[in-house]
């Protein structure tokens, strides 16, 4: 039962993030917007549609855990898994401006993650707590 | 539509596996929620390698990441504060650790190249992590 609520929702997922990225993308064609412009925008909101669902409804349900795990999870899964493989499959040329301002940002933002995390050990709170201001300042990066 | 109630099924499908495996829940949004909810990415990638275009995969994960952390963590925790319980600094330490890594691969052996060998490494890097993890739990 769970496993179907599991593969039954993935596939909602999917097909859903799909719709998105289509629906998106044929509302830009109207308006003229140039395919590298939606290719970064909207390729990329779509491909993370899934799990800004996952950790709104899991943190809105209370199991935060799953929320701040999707992400982590995601995260390192993305970095170490699609790189991985991609790479193995046709080796990866990366240019000065990602290697020199991309990838940085990339550790900043895991940093700060890791930062906002961690009250117990800087703040000598009883919880750790990713409250609503660290959320606030989190969208202030982005 | 699709991705709410979508959404509402994987996360009670994904909590209901960990208790009935009697593992935390911490450990399957790690393992298999991550994963399940990175396979848009995964796939997009692949085709771009498979056209030889492995160069979008970089750009694409660099966006998802920051994404996930500025917007999908700051949209979660505006909306409900979000309680780090199971998620310990190892897990944390172990997503710095992976960009880093990504960084000097960019560095060394063949400057500004992500060649075969390192993308293996990257590979068993990830082995490793969810071998490390499913033990533990």
């Amino acid at each position: 039962m769970n496993i179907l609520l599991l593969t039954g929702g993935l596939i909602l997922i999917l097909v859903g993030a799909n719709l998105l990225t289509d629906g998106a993308s044929a509302i830009a064609n109207r308006f003229h917007i140039s395919p590298l412009v939606i290719g970064l925008t909207i390729v990329a909101f779509g491909t993370s549609a899934p799990e800004l669902t996952i950790s709104l409804v899991s943190a809105l349900q209370g199991s935060s855990d799953i929320a701040i795990g999707n992400v982590v999870g995601s995260n390192i899964f993305n970095t170490l898994m699609i790189v991985g493989v991609t790479a193995v499959l046709s080796p990866i040329s990366i240019s000065k401006g990602t290697l020199s301002k991309e990838i940085p940002l990339c550790l900043l933002a895991s940093v700060v993650l890791f930062i906002c995390a961690n009250d117990i050990f800087l703040n000598r709170e009883a919880e750790n707590i990713i409250s609503r201001s660290d959320g606030l300042v989190l969208l202030c990066f982005f | 539509m699709g991705l709410v109630y979508g959404g509402q099924f994987f996360v009670d499908g994904a909590s209901g596996i960990a208790r009935s495996l009697g593992v935390s829940e911490s450990v399957i949004a790690i393992t298999l929620v991550a994963a399940g909810t990175s396979l848009p990415e995964l796939a997009t990638s692949v085709v771009a390698a498979l056209k030889k275009n492995p160069e979008i995969a970089i750009g694409n994960v660099i966006g998802s990441n920051l994404f996930n952390i500025f917007l999908v963590v700051g949209t979660s925790a505006s909306v409900a504060p979000m309680y780090v319980r199971d998620i310990t600094n190892i897990d944390f330490a172990v997503l710095i650790a992976s960009c880093f890594l990504l960084f000097i691969f960019g560095w060394l052996f063949k400057q500004r190249m992500i060649t075969r060998i390192e993308g293996g490494i990257l590979i068993l890097c990830y082995v490793g992590y969810t071998a490390y993890l499913l033990i533990n739990a």
